[in-house]
């Protein structure tokens, strides 16, 4: 275009001009050829500083923690009385309540999760599922503190109703809410893996005078298992770091038991408590919060780990 | 192409209004206000009445006592209200210890308030930084014991009797090992965690630093405290006489006998020479007076707090300082200007 | 030679197709539980709050008082923080993406990368709190602001946006940046100018997407530290501040002393879910209208 412009202007000097104008742009543009694969770089490690600043942080005051107060008895102690005048800090009281709420949650979510995956790989229509799938991921995307609230002002009440002897603040109540906070993430996980099972499959099954119940148990399922397990796995993660419901709804007794009507904390609510009275730094429980946290961290991050080793290890190839 | 480029960058442009927009609204509070004069017209001719002192601006902060935060808060707003509407008062309640570890720190807080005294400690602390501290107190409040509305048994103890509900050395776990009358059903005693000032008080002005019981129900929260008594028939849980003041058709107040018949805690029997005077302690708010010599609305509200808190005490749950006490603090800070 | 006993399949027949009933209405009930569930909780929380939804509450200052409380302070602190997140998660986001699809393919940095951001991804919320509170509070001094607290959400939220625009970017066909080439444009010129802005549709939806889940967060800042009364609003980037979430924590919390604050609670979630609503939509229309088939 410019170069006919300056043709017909038939003036030389322009085209000197343009051809200066070109190589200065060259220059620019492979300025920023060079420049910019750098700069993106720069930003691609920002994730993994992140990382690093998680590690960090979290292990050296882990490490200093762990000076103060030896590993097993960290571990092995039933009591935790991080504020009191001879403090005591095992971990356990945290550890059963991480557990069993989180037990209680995957007792929910898994059989609900798991039929509504069924469900909508297997029988639903079209229609339906176009419906439904979105709704799920709205109860996806609810924040945890709605649940939260939820759990305290009426599932914690209604339960009380049919379970005598149930605290006011227990592990039960939130464990159930985060049962359903988690019912769409294992569904949609489970569903993904069941549908990418080959329609010829499910035809074979079917054209041997198989009943969908059949094709389901004995042919999607089994294909499907390592995608399912991997969405199991990935909910307990979720369930483990979960933080707000148990805070709000199981107050923060430390109790070491297995007593489901009880109050129990869990790691996260732990947290939620020493942070928000602020431990001044250096003392030993503002080490333990981040023990805890490093506890927390490396349970999630097993879970991860595990939830995709079993998707690609034990992924059937079709 | 083109088309797209052009509504996503409505979209942006949009968003960059609106939060502009709402960011200059927040300059100027004053735009937002008008739902404000509406229903209180009468607090802004106050307002105006004291105009003459100068309009001030910038932050105080303020942490510590659960147990203070609901009187605090209530000073605070009303200061933002009707005094200093450019100042910001944030009030926080980690608990008094934490609370302390907030304040005594180079650029710390402002105020810590406390439902103990400060600890040598912690004094030696604020020395070892160079923080000169202002010891002020707010108000009086009870130690009050509560349980269960539907608990008819319990509402008139002796101080001997509750003690040994919390005395790990009390050999008391049932109702029925404190008086055989009593029912025959497990004791849940609860209270504030060892963040509070007012478990320091119990545990050092009552239970004489015993420990306490096994099995106490310790909470971060007072809010839970209330609700936990509220559900349960069998627990009885001791803070703050505010907590139950805002509470009194959820919870009984438990009478106490400190050898002279029982006592009910109330704004009335509560004082340093009152009846109720055993489990009556003074509350606190400590000033960092290098905060209020460099910071103007630090001092002014520091002055707004020792004028008008008795003002304020009965609606939190708290007997009202003598008028001497306050005096003194005022003279203090005026000293200060 | 009979490979099949009719009469046992005949036999067998009812019962089977009977149990495939049976489970039929047992797989669509536990779909209807969820349904329930959200209907429930949805209703339960607009009974409870709608009565106190009105212009005073949405504009007015936080108080004690719940007859004088309002949440205008939270909302914008809701803004501010989504100022702080958008840019920040645009920039690190899209740049990680781009490095990633266009200059890092197949080699081992980029699988470590990868494998990075899918496992920060499943990191507790609560963790990247500590993570704001030791670097961006503590360390870097600026305290519980707003500032922090974005920084803090950003991190969080950056695995989404990561993986959002890999997505986008990944399916902008390749005869569009080939032809780009073919007319001599260079690498950078042709992600400026035709890969960038065929991807930009699913780029802002994503984006959309990690701002809706950073504004719903509560735990980082619990862990931060947000004043239980902050009644000023905040104005830049260095005031303190307090965002829906947590106003519906302390009213939660609180619901035992003040029983109208239980009531203040759930006008507040029913206010952010509409936000939350009006965000997911934005984003929908977006990736509807705009996502050009090629």
């Amino acid at each position: 275009m410019e170069a006919n412009s300056a043709v017909n202007k038939g003036n030389a000097v322009n085209v000197r001009d343009m051809i200066a104008d070109k190589k200065r742009s060259r220059n620019l543009s492979n300025v920023m050829e060079k420049v910019m694969p750098k700069v993106l770089l720069v930003i691609a490690t920002i994730s993994i500083l992140t990382t690093i600043g998680i590690l960090f942080t979290l292990l050296t005051e882990t490490i200093e923690f762990f000076q103060r107060i030896p590993f097993v008895e960290f571990f092995t102690g039933t009591v935790l009385k991080p504020l009191s005048q001879n403090p005591e800090f095992g971990v356990l009281p945290l550890l059963t309540g991480t557990l069993i709420s989180s037990g209680i949650a995957m007792f929910v979510a898994i059989p609900i999760g798991l039929m509504t995956a069924i469900y909508l790989s297997e029988y639903a229509s079209d229609k339906v599922r176009r419906i439904v799938k979105p709704i799920l991921e709205i109860l996806a995307g609810i924040p945890t503190i709605v649940y939260g609230f939820f759990a305290l002002t009426f599932v914690t009440p209604i339960l009380r109703e049919f379970i005598p002897g149930l605290q006011a603040t227990n592990i039960l109540s939130p464990g159930i809410v985060m049962g359903i906070m988690i019912i769409p993430m294992v569904a949609s996980l489970s569903e993904d893996a069941m549908s990418s099972v080959p329609n010829s499959m499910r035809e074979g099954a079917l054209a041997l005078g198989s009943t969908k119940l059949e094709v389901t148990g004995k042919v999607i399922i089994p294909a499907a298992m390592s995608g399912i397990i991997a969405s199991f796995v990935l909910g307990i993660s979720r369930a483990i770091g979960e933080t707000m419901i148990v805070t709000i709804a199981s107050g923060s007794s430390k109790n070491f038991t297995f007593d489901i009507t009880q109050s129990m904390q869990t790691m996260t609510a732990y947290i939620v408590e020493v942070t928000g009275g602020d431990a001044p730094a250096g003392s030993t429980i503002y080490y333990s919060l981040y023990a805890v946290a490093m506890t927390l961290f490396v349970f999630t991050l097993i879970m991860n780990l595990l939830a995709r080793y079993i998707s690609r290890r034990f992924r059937e190839e079709y | 192409m083109n088309l797209k480029r052009y509504v996503v960058f409505l979209v942006m442009a949009a968003l960059m209004v609106l939060v502009t927009a709402c960011g200059g609204g927040s300059d100027e509070p004053t735009a937002a206000e008008g739902t404000d004069t509406e229903e209180a017209p009468v607090e802004n001719t106050e307002a105006d009445a004291n105009e003459e002192a100068t309009s001030l601006d910038g932050s105080v902060v303020v942490d510590g006592s659960g147990t203070v935060y609901p009187l605090m808060s209530l000073v605070a707003e009303e200061y933002m209200f009707t005094e200093q509407e450019n100042v910001s008062v944030e009030v926080s309640r980690a608990g008094t210890s934490a609370g302390f570890g907030r304040f005594l720190v180079d650029n710390g807080t402002d105020f810590n308030n406390a439902s103990r005294e400060i600890k040598e400690e912690e004094q030696a602390e604020a020395d070892e930084i160079g923080i000169e501290v202002k010891e002020m107190k707010v108000a009086l409040d009870g130690l009050t014991f509560v349980i269960n509305k539907e608990n008819d048994w319990a509402t008139e103890l002796t101080e001997e009797e509750l003690i040994s509900i919390f005395h790990s050395e009390g050999g008391v776990t049932k109702w029925s090992d404190i008086r055989p009358d009593f029912p025959d059903e497990e004791i849940h005693p609860m209270g504030p965690n060892e963040n509070h000032g007012t478990y320091e008080f119990f545990y050092e002005n009552v239970l004489d630093k015993a420990d306490l019981v096994d099995g106490v129900n310790l909470q971060q929260e007072y809010s839970t405290l209330v609700n936990l008594v509220s559900e349960d028939v069998n627990a009885i849980a001791f803070f703050g006489f505010g907590y139950y003041v805002n509470n009194q058709e959820k919870l009984t107040a438990v009478s106490v006998d400190f050898g002279n018949g029982p006592v009910e805690p109330s704004l009335d029997t509560i004082g340093e020479d009152a009846e109720y005077a055993t489990f009556t302690r003074p509350v606190f708010t400590y000033l960092n007076v290098d905060m209020a010599k460099e910071k103007p609305q630090v001092l002014d509200f520091a002055l707004y707090v020792a004028k008008n808190v008795n003002d304020f005490a009965g609606e939190a749950g708290f007997a009202p300082l003598p008028d001497t006490e306050v005096q003194e603090y005022i003279d203090f800070l005026e000293g200060l200007k | 030679m009979k490979y099949v006993d009719t009469a046992q399949v005949q036999k067998k027949m009812n019962t089977r197709l009977l149990t495939n009933k049976i489970a039929k209405s047992l797989f669509f009930l536990s779909t209807l539980f969820g349904l329930i569930v959200l209907v429930v909780l949805i209703f339960r929380v607009i009974s409870q709050g709608i009565a106190w939804i009105n212009l005073d509450f949405l504009t007015g200052k936080l108080s004690n008082n719940p007859e004088r409380a309002g949440i205008m302070g939270a909302i914008l602190g809701t803004l501010w923080l989504m100022v702080v997140v958008a840019p920040v998660t645009m920039l690190i986001g899209v740049g990680t993406a781009i490095y990633l699809e266009c200059y890092a393919k197949k080699s081992r940095f980029h699988s470590f990368i990868q494998t990075n951001i899918s496992n920060l991804a499943g990191v507790p919320s609560i963790v990247f709190g500590i993570l704001g509170l030791t670097v961006f509070v503590r360390t870097m001094e600026l305290g519980n602001v707003v500032l922090a607290g974005g920084l803090t959400m950003a991190l969080l939220v950056l695995p989404i946006v990561v993986v959002a625009s890999q997505e986008a970017i990944r399916s902008v066909p390749s005869q569009l940046s080939e032809a780009s080439y073919g007319m001599g444009a260079t690498k950078w010129q042709t992600i400026k100018n035709i890969i960038l802005p065929a991807a930009l549709p699913g780029i802002l939806t994503g984006a959309i997407l990690s701002l809706s889940r950073a504004i719903g967060e509560t735990a980082p800042l619990v862990v931060i530290g947000i004043p239980a009364l902050l009644i000023p609003f905040p104005g830049s980037l260095m005031d303190r501040f307090t965002i829906l979430p947590m106003q519906i924590y302390y009213w939660t919390i609180d619901s035992a002393l003040v029983a109208e604050y239980a009531n203040l609670a759930a006008a507040t979630i029913v206010v952010l879910l509409v936000v939350l609503f009006v965000l997911n939509s934005v984003a929908i229309i977006i990736r509807n209208k705009f996502q050009q088939r090629y």
